[in-house]
C-alpha cells in the first residue's frame, strides 16, 4: 500500500472525510438526474444544430455532416424568422406587463381583509389550473366573428359596428393568444405576489402610518422594496413561461393567418416536424434557449446580490 | 453510537441494492414465460371514435384466427403525434412493426428509410391490384414502401331545406352557378353563410383547395400559372361577397362539419367520413351530396391512408406479412372501408361490392373518380406550406391572388 492510498483511506475515516463522502452521495442522484435528463438533451440539441440533419439521414447510424453555422444562417434568412422573433417578444412583453399589473392589483385587493376574500382568490385561480388546450379552444370560440361573445358584446355596446374577427386578421391575430395568456397569467402573478405580501408584517405599516406616510407613500417605500424578491421571481418566471409559448398558439391559430402569430417555438416545430429540417429546427430552439438562459443568468445575479445584502 | 448507525445504513443500502439486482434479473425471465407462440406486432394509427372501433373489430377477428402468426396490438395516437413519434422513432429505434400513415406523408417517411421496401412482395398478395392514384402515393424513388388501405374524397354537401327555401331547383354545376346559388341563399337567409370550407394553417387547407385548383386546370407544380391563380381568385370572391365566413382560415374540417350540422352554412366541402358525425349531430338534417362545382373540369382531392411495414417489422417479416396480406385482402378491405363510409382502394373491389343502393355513397364514388392525389413528394410538407400560405394570404387579403400564387410558385420551384 502506497502512502498516498493510506492517506486517502485515512482521510475517508476522519469525520470531515465522511461528511465529504456523504455530501457527494447525497448530491449525486440529483446530479446524475440533471446530467442525463436535462444536460443530455440540451447538448444533443446543440450538436444537432451544427449538423445537416434532414429526413434522409435522421436514422441512427447514418452520417451527419458538420456544417458549422449554416443552420443558423438559413434560419435567420428564412422569411418567417423576423415574424417569429418580433411576435415572440411582443407576445412576451405585452403579456408580462398586463399580467403583472393586473396580478399585483388583485393581490393588493385580496390582501385586504373583507368577506369572501379568500374564496374569491381561490376561484380566480381556476383560469390558471385549466389545461392550456382548453383555454385555447375557449378563447378561439369567444373570439370568433360569427358566434363569439367578445365581438358580439363590443357590437351591442356600440363600440364596434362589425365583428373584428380577431384571429382572422393579421393585425389583430396575435392579440388573441395575448389575451388568453393574460387571462391565464393574472392568477399566477396574483398568487406569488399575495404570498410575498403576507410576509410583510403589519407592524411595518403601522410604524409608517405613525410617521405620517400616505397610502401611496407606504406602497412606494414599504410594499415595493420589501416585495422586491417576489416581484423579481414573478417577472422572471413569467418571462420564461411566456417566451416559450407553444400550445396556446398552436391550438388557436397554428401560427397563422400566414405568419401573423408565428413564434420561435412554433417555427422550430414547423422546421423539425413539418418540413423535417431537424438541424435548422434545433438551431431555432437553441436561439430560444440562449435568450432564456441569459434571462435566467440575470435573475441569478440579482438574487445572489440580494442574498449578499 | 455513530458507528452502529453507519453500519445499519450500510446494511440497508446493501439490502436495497441486492433487492434491485434480484428484480432486474428476475424480470426478463417472467416476460419470457408470458410469450406464447404468436409474435406480438404493434400497429400505430390515428383512427378515433367510430373508425377506431371498426379497426379494433377487424384486428380482433384476426387475433382470434387459430392459424394467425401474429398477435396484433393497436396503438392510437393523434395525427400530429403519430408523425412526431415515427420521426423520433427513426432516430431512437422505437418504431412499431406497422404504421398507418396519411397518404401525402408517405413519401417523406419512406425517404427516412424507416419503411421496408415491399416492391417484390406486392405480387404475393391475394389481391395485388390497386387503383393508380392511391397505389402511387405509397411509392418513393420508384419503389413501393406502403400500400393504400382506404380512400376518400371531398364533395359538396347541400342542405335540402335551405335550397328549397331559397327557391333553388337546380344544383350548381359550375363556379358561376355556385356563385348564383350562393347569392340566392344569402338573400333568403342573410344570417346563414352559403358555403363553409376549411382553410387553416395546416394540411387541411391544401386538401380542401385542391378541388378548385385542379378544376381550373391549375396544379401544385405550377402555383403561379394563370389557371392556379384563377382558383385563388375564386375563393377570394367567395370571401369578398361574404358567401363564406372570415373564420374559414381558422376552421378545421371538423369545425366545418359542425357549422353545417348546426345550419350556420347551407353548403360545405366535406368527405364521406363526416356522415357518421352528421347523423349524430343533426339526425333530422336532410342533405344531398353533389360534385364540387367545376370551372373547366370536375375535380376532388384524394385522401386516405397507407399501411407500411417498418424496418422493425422487417425483422419479424413472416408474422407481419401474415397480418398485412390478410388485412389488405379484398374481403377485409371491403369490411374495413364499409364500416367507415370510405372506399377500398383495391382494384378488385367493385362499386357494387361497396355501396349498392346507397345514393350518398354513390355520389362520393363519382367524386372519387375525379380525385387528385397530393404529391407524392418527399418534401410534401414544405410544398403544402407554400400552398397554405397562398390560400391564407389570399383569404385574409394580405396579397392579391396573382401575387400569392406567384410567390407560392417560386417557393415550390425552390423545393422541387
Amino acid at each position: 500500500m502506497s502512502t498516498k492510498e493510506v492517506t486517502r483511506k485515512r482521510y475517508l475515516q476522519t469525520d470531515s472525510g465522511r461528511e465529504m463522502l456523504a455530501g457527494i452521495l447525497f448530491v449525486s442522484p440529483a446530479l446524475i438526474y440533471m446530467l442525463l435528463l436535462i444536460g443530455y438533451p440540451i447538448i444533443y440539441n446543440i450538436v444537432l444544430s451544427f449538423q445537416d440533419v434532414t429526413a434522409l439521414n435522421l436514422a441512427a447510424g447514418k452520417e451527419r455532416p458538420f456544417i458549422g453555422l449554416a443552420n443558423y444562417i438559413s434560419a435567420f434568412n428564412d422569411p418567417t424568422m423576423p415574424f417569429a422573433l418580433r411576435n415572440t417578444f411582443i407576445y412576451t412583453f405585452v403579456s408580462l406587463i398586463f399580467q403583472f399589473v393586473l396580478g399585483f392589483a388583485f393581490a393588493l385587493l385580496f390582501n385586504k381583509k373583507f368577506a369572501f376574500a379568500k374564496t374569491l382568490r381561490g376561484i380566480m385561480v381556476v383560469s390558471w389550473i385549466l389545461p392550456t388546450t382548453v383555454t385555447a379552444m375557449l378563447w378561439k370560440y369567444m373570439l370568433s366573428p360569427d358566434a363569439g361573445i367578445i365581438d358580439n358584446v363590443l357590437i351591442s355596446l356600440g363600440i364596434l359596428t362589425k365583428p373584428v374577427g380577431w384571429l382572422n386578421n393579421q393585425h389583430t391575430a396575435l392579440w388573441g393568444p395575448i389575451m388568453a395568456n393574460i387571462w391565464v397569467g393574472v392568477p399566477f402573478n396574483m398568487l406569488l405576489l399575495s404570498n410575498g405580501l403576507s410576509t410583510i408584517s403589519d407592524e411595518v405599516y403601522e410604524s409608517a402610518s405613525i410617521d405620517g406616510a400616505s397610502a401611496w407613500q407606504k406602497f412606494i417605500h414599504v410594499t415595493l422594496p420589501l416585495l422586491k424578491p417576489a416581484i423579481m421571481s414573478v417577472l422572471v418566471l413569467g418571462f420564461i413561461y411566456t417566451f416559450k409559448v407553444f400550445d396556446l398558439i398552436y391550438v388557436m391559430t397554428g401560427g397563422g393567418p400566414v405568419n401573423a402569430t408565428e413564434v420561435l417555438s412554433t417555427f422550430s416545430y414547423k422546421l423539425s416536424f413539418r418540413w423535417y429540417y431537424f438541424g435548422q429546427g434545433a438551431a431555432v430552439a437553441n436561439i430560444l434557449f440562449v435568450i432564456l438562459f441569459c434571462v435566467a443568468l440575470v435573475y441569478q445575479k440579482i438574487i445572489s446580490k440580494e442574498e449578499a445584502m | 453510537m455513530f458507528m452502529s448507525q453507519t453500519r445499519l445504513k450500510r446494511k440497508l443500502v446493501t439490502a436495497i441494492l441486492s433487492l434491485l439486482l434480484v428484480l432486474t434479473l428476475a424480470l426478463p425471465g417472467s416476460f419470457a414465460l408470458a410469450e406464447g407462440e404468436k409474435v406480438d406486432i404493434y400497429v400505430w394509427h390515428y383512427h378515433t371514435a367510430k373508425a377506431e372501433e371498426n379497426l379494433t373489430n377487424i384486428v380482433n377477428e384476426y387475433n382470434a384466427k387459430p392459424d394467425g402468426k401474429a398477435n396484433v396490438i393497436l396503438q392510437t395516437l393523434s395525427r400530429d403525434d403519430l408523425k412526431t413519434r415515427l420521426i423520433l422513432g427513426i432516430a431512437s429505434g422505437e418504431l412499431p412493426e406497422i404504421a398507418v400513415v396519411d397518404n401525402p406523408d408517405t413519401a417523406a417517411f419512406a425517404s427516412t428509410g424507416m419503411f421496408m421496401d415491399i416492391t417484390d412482395k406486392v405480387s404475393t398478395l391475394p389481391n395485388p391490384n390497386f387503383l393508380e392514384g392511391p397505389f402511387k402515393s405509397g411509392q418513393y424513388d420508384g419503389k413501393q414502401y406502403a400500400l393504400p388501405i382506404r380512400s376518400n374524397c371531398l364533395a359538396l354537401w347541400v342542405n335540402n331545406s335551405m335550397f328549397e327555401a331559397a327557391g333553388i331547383d337546380k344544383i350548381p354545376e359550375t363556379w358561376d352557378e355556385l356563385l348564383t346559388v350562393s347569392g340566392k341563399l344569402k338573400e333568403s337567409k342573410p344570417s346563414v353563410y352559403p358555403i363553409a370550407f376549411s382553410a387553416p394553417k395546416n394540411e387541411q387547407a391544401t386538401f380542401q383547395f385542391v378541388p378548385f385548383l385542379y378544376s381550373s386546370g391549375g396544379s401544385w407544380e405550377n402555383m403561379g400559372s394563370p389557371e392556379s391563380i384563377k382558383a385563388l381568385e375564386f375563393i377570394r370572391k367567395l370571401r369578398d361577397l361574404e358567401y363564406c365566413s372570415a373564420d374559414v382560415i381558422n376552421w378545421s374540417q371538423n369545425d366545418v362539419q359542425k357549422q353545417f350540422a348546426s345550419q350556420n352554412a347551407a353548403m360545405m366541402i366535406g368527405g364521406s367520413w363526416n356522415i357518421a358525425n352528421m347523423a349524430n349531430d343533426a339526425p333530422d338534417l336532410e342533405y344531398t351530396i353533389i360534385n364540387i362545382p367545376k370551372d373547366i373540369e370536375y375535380a376532388s382531392c384524394l385522401g386516405g391512408e397507407n399501411m407500411a411495414i417498418t424496418i422493425k417489422g422487417e425483422e419479424k417479416f413472416d408474422a407481419v406479412w401474415d397480418f398485412f396480406s390478410w388485412f389488405l385482402s379484398a374481403e377485409n378491405s371491403i369490411k374495413y372501408n364499409k364500416s367507415d363510409s370510405t372506399f377500398s382502394p383495391n382494384a378488385d373491389v367493385t362499386k357494387e361490392d361497396m355501396y349498392p343502393d346507397n345514393p350518398v355513397m354513390m355520389a362520393f364514388m363519382e367524386q372519387l373518380s375525379y380525385g387528385v392525389a397530393r404529391g407524392p413528394h418527399p418534401k410534401w410538407g414544405e410544398v403544402s406550406s407554400a400552398i397554405q400560405e397562398a390560400i391564407q394570404s389570399t383569404l385574409a387579403g394580405l396579397k392579391d391572388p396573382a401575387t400569392a400564387g406567384k410567390d407560392a410558385g417560386a417557393l415550390i420551384e425552390n423545393i422541387k
